[in-house]
């Protein structure tokens, strides 16, 4: 419990409009995108690295849990305080702070929404790719805290492939400074990194600088409609062998095309039971060509439609109809849990079928859509919180999916993170020693615990 | 009342967050409390048991324009407006209304309080203007760009029915709705100008009711009951071509609000049903008949660029979007200029923009930001309230005129040069 004295305290940092305490508001910030609640004691909304870090310096001596959010669209968990105490939402530090083109860098705040930092870059004729589903409202904070990845992962990577440096407040209230502008740079060990992908629980993330490519000057997309879901597997190992390096190469299930379809009416093939989207860019006349090769490696591999899209906004149609799914799916239950395993491209096929038998196994509906082109699988599972009965059969499969993943060579969670969601099997695929190390990092970081405590790993 | 429409809505939120990019007013705020996600958590809540209707409650579920931004960009198809105004109404029946919207919402539902008020009223206003009300603001709008009282009620001219010259191809019934009535007798002037080109018969009685939408959405049941009942038997009529209207926020009442009305009364809606089927925006009707209409276009003379604003009562509420740009496109004479966002709200909200002023502020700010970055020297839209907001907020430097889009078509057929109109 925060007491009175502590909470005026708070509120004298931060001033009256950005300090909430009332049982309303602590509502508000008890959820994220997962199915978990936990309600805060105080939310407080920073503006500045100075308040953030008296923030720090009064919970570091009070030892009150600190859990920071940004847009809340975290699919884990991660932004749940489970231990109450403070949570610190910065969607209010939303500043692009300097956008370099000669250096080809940029440097913002955490809580700028990733789209709104790629439409600014679009009028320098700059680029910053990773796409979470998410894009039009997650934070860029947050990105960095979970590594965000997206459809554009094949091509170019995660969050991390961006992350150059970073500011950042410790559990004590300390600024640590991180990284810097430049591309190449050894100079001790590589603390940026660390901070991403750490969901919080190591340090608090105040300022970004992120690597840009410029603008890519074409990109189309093309739709291949598959009778049967292993030949649309089987495509996405043959692009990759072929050599050609699509942005993004997306497989929709039956289920998802049509529950996709009836919210955008795109006309996307109710009767498929795969789609792929695949993406290229580059030069316009190295689009063109690599779109006729992927038109005939589909064809050669069994797709029975395929459609290129014409114009840019065609392309951005069917985008956006794809970053849909999450929320569209909740037409058919009301709880949707989005699972995250990822598998080499080669086991793809097989970890649809491992799925299909799962959901068979404990009679739940499981739909996929996977970022292909990476191994990254979202089975749905699509279900109903207030069905207790029901709800036990999704933890077993859950963790049967996680699992399986595994033994075919993949990872728990490709872009999710671990959360409260997948904190109990981490063991299972790090194993004891990596256990171990993460225990001890995390000590040196957060002596107290109380950065984002029960979240990763949990600490007795 | 039964909420159980509203108790399986909020279910099919799986709080993915894609409506808080939506949200204009969570674009100011950047706090949960403004967006829709956040307000359908809460009221969720309060069906489970676990919140009361607190004033906080109260202030977060109002902070809310209603521009159904969240309802078009919601993929699990959760209907925000319906949650809000289901909520609002709950509302209404613990705290009541506030004296002012209470006497508002009254005097717009009682036709003949309202006739002879207008008479005071436009006394009121002059005489208010004209001695000191330089320099007070209604919300973010000063007194004097407030629109003015027409010296009598626009339905006053005619006798209920309106004959063009020529035969006759067709018969169209004209609501006016009450701003045209009270305040802007040139729109009025300018459909009823048009209709008679198309060689239509015109019905106006003067004795029309308020659409009565403004006491609707605040969540109030009973003081719009009466306008409610009359116009949908006096409207719901087979012999009508259609009922016409000029305001997109009364169309959104007969075309959706009468009807949600009346379900939550659980009252019978089959007729409510037949004045959906013939209500049209004028903006469709005429966008359908442009062909017909004479336009001058051998003149040779600069053209004039023109914007478009999407009320949110038109484009979301009653999706529509290209009947208005169809017109404008066809216009001889006319460039028209796509604005940035020009289907985001322009912040007024109905009260929402006197209730919250410093949140409308910035909305409005960034509306006419975009409409003048199009560099149009005319910005049209079919919804009185986003005129009067977007007038009221303009800069005086702003050489800008804020019209109704049939304006427009009326004065390239009388071959007028638009100016600056006195709003």
């Amino acid at each position: 419990m925060i007491g009175k004295e502590v909470k005026k305290e708070l509120r004298a940092i931060v001033g009256d409009g950005r300090y909430l305490d009332n049982k309303e508001d602590l509502m508000l910030y008890s959820y994220d995108a997962f199915m978990v609640q936990a309600q805060p004691e105080v939310v407080l909304l920073p503006i500045t690295t100075e308040e953030v870090s008296k923030i720090m310096k009064v919970a570091s001596r009070e030892r009150i849990p600190v859990t920071a959010r940004g847009a809340g669209t975290n699919l884990t968990g991660g932004s749940v305080p489970t231990q109450g105490g403070i949570v610190l939402c910065f969607t209010k530090m939303n500043k692009i702070l300097d956008i370099d083109k000669e250096n080809r860098v940029a440097v913002l705040q955490p809580g700028v929404v990733n789209m709104e930092f790629q439409k600014e870059l679009t009028k320098y004729g700059l680029y910053y790719p990773p796409d979470p589903g998410s894009m039009a409202v997650t934070t860029m904070g947050g990105n960095v805290a979970e590594n965000a990845g997206g459809p554009r992962a094949v091509k170019y990577g995660v969050t991390k492939d961006y992350l150059l440096g970073l500011e950042v407040v410790l559990a004590s209230g300390q600024i640590l400074h991180t990284g810097g502008k430049t591309i190449k740079n050894v100079t001790g060990y590589n603390l940026t990194q660390l901070f991403c992908g750490s969901e919080g629980t190591l340090g608090l993330i105040t300022e970004i600088t992120l690597k840009l490519l410029p603008l890519p000057e074409s990109r189309r997309t093309l739709q291949a409609a598959y009778k049967n879901l292993s030949d649309a597997g089987q495509t996405v190992v043959k692009v990759l062998e072929r050599g050609i390096l699509p942005v993004a190469l997306e497989l929709l299930d039956k289920v998802f095309i049509n529950i996709i379809e009836d919210y955008t009416h795109i006309g996307l093939p109710r009767e498929a039971e795969a789609l792929l989207l695949i993406e290229v860019d580059g030069p316009e006349a190295g689009v063109i060509d690599q779109a006729e090769r992927l038109t005939k490696l589909c064809r050669e591999m069994g797709a029975h439609e395929i459609k290129v899209a014409k114009t840019a906004e065609e392309n951005e149609e069917i985008w956006r109809a794809r970053r849909s799914a999450y929320g569209a799916e909740a037409r058919l239950r009301p709880t949707a849990i989005a699972e995250d395993c990822t598998v080499p491209v080669t086991k793809l096929v097989d970890m649809f079928q491992e799925v299909a038998k799962i959901a068979r196994k404990y009679n739940l509906l499981i739909p996929i859509v996977a970022h292909a082109g990476d191994g990254n699988l979202h089975p749905q599972i699509l279900t109903d919180i207030r069905n207790k009965e029901e709800m036990e059969r999704v933890v077993k499969a859950i963790d049967e999916i996680s699992i399986k993943a595994v033994e075919l060579g993949g990872t728990l969670t490709g872009e999710h993170g671990i959360g409260i969601a997948k904190r109990e099997i981490l063991p299972y695929e790090i194993g004891e020693v990596a256990m171990e190390i993460t225990r001890t990092l995390k000590k040196a970081f957060d002596p107290f615990n109380i950065l984002n405590p029960d979240k990763v790993v949990r600490i007795v | 009342m039964d909420l159980q429409e509203t108790k399986d809505l909020v279910y099919r939120c799986n709080k993915c967050g894609l409506c808080i990019s939506a949200c204009p007013v969570y674009q100011q705020l950047l706090m949960e409390a403004a967006s829709p996600r956040g307000k359908v958590q809460l009221v969720k809540s309060y069906l489970e048991g676990g919140m009361e209707l607190s004033p906080r409650f109260k202030e977060i579920l109002l902070t809310c324009l209603l521009c159904e931004n969240c309802v078009v960009n919601c993929p699990s198809g959760v209907q925000h407006d319906h949650v809000f105004t289901d909520l609002r109404t709950e509302l209404v029946k613990t705290y009541g209304l506030n004296w002012k919207k209470r006497l508002i919402y009254k005097l717009l539902t009682n036709e003949k309080l309202l006739h002879s008020t207008s008479v005071l009223a436009r006394l009121g206003r002059n005489w208010l203007l004209e001695t000191f009300a330089k320099g007070m603001r209604l919300g973010n709008i000063p007194v004097e760009r407030l629109p003015r009282v027409n010296p009598k009620p626009f339905r006053d001219r005619f006798n209920g029915l309106v004959l063009p010259e020529g035969e006759v191809r067709g018969r169209v019934y004209y609501f006016t709705g009450c701003f045209t009535n009270y305040f802007a007798e040139e729109v009025g002037q300018a459909v009823v100008n048009v209709l008679k080109r198309l060689h239509l018969e015109i019905e106006i009685p003067s004795g029309q009711d308020c659409c009565g939408v403004a006491a609707i959405l605040s969540g109030e049941e009973e003081i719009p009951m009466k306008s409610v009942e009359k116009n949908i038997s006096t409207l719901a009529r087979e012999d009508l071509d259609a009922v016409l209207v000029d305001c997109a926020t009364c169309g959104a009442a007969f075309k959706k609000e009468y009807i949600a009305l009346l379900r939550r009364k659980g009252m019978d809606t089959s007729k409510a049903e037949i004045l959906k089927g013939k209500t049209l925006d004028v903006l469709e009707y005429v966008a359908e008949r442009i062909d017909l209409l004479p336009f001058r276009k051998d003149r040779n003379r600069p053209k004039i660029r023109v914007t478009y604003h999407d009320p949110c009562h038109l484009v979301r509420a009653q999706g529509v979007s290209q009947a208005p740009r169809k017109i404008l496109k066809a216009l001889p004479g006319v460039e028209f200029v796509e604005m940035k966002d020009a289907n985001v709200c322009c912040g007024g909200g109905g009260s929402f923009q006197f209730d919250f002023p410093d949140v409308s502020k910035g909305i409005t700010a960034n509306k006419i930001k975009n409409i003048r970055e199009t560099g149009a020297s005319i910005v049209v839209t079919g919804c009185p309230g986003c005129r009067v907001t977007i007038s009221g907020n303009m800069d005086e430097s702003d050489q800008i005129t804020v019209l109704h889009p049939i304006q427009l078509v009326d004065r390239l057929l009388s071959e007028e040069t638009p100016e600056k109109s006195p709003q």
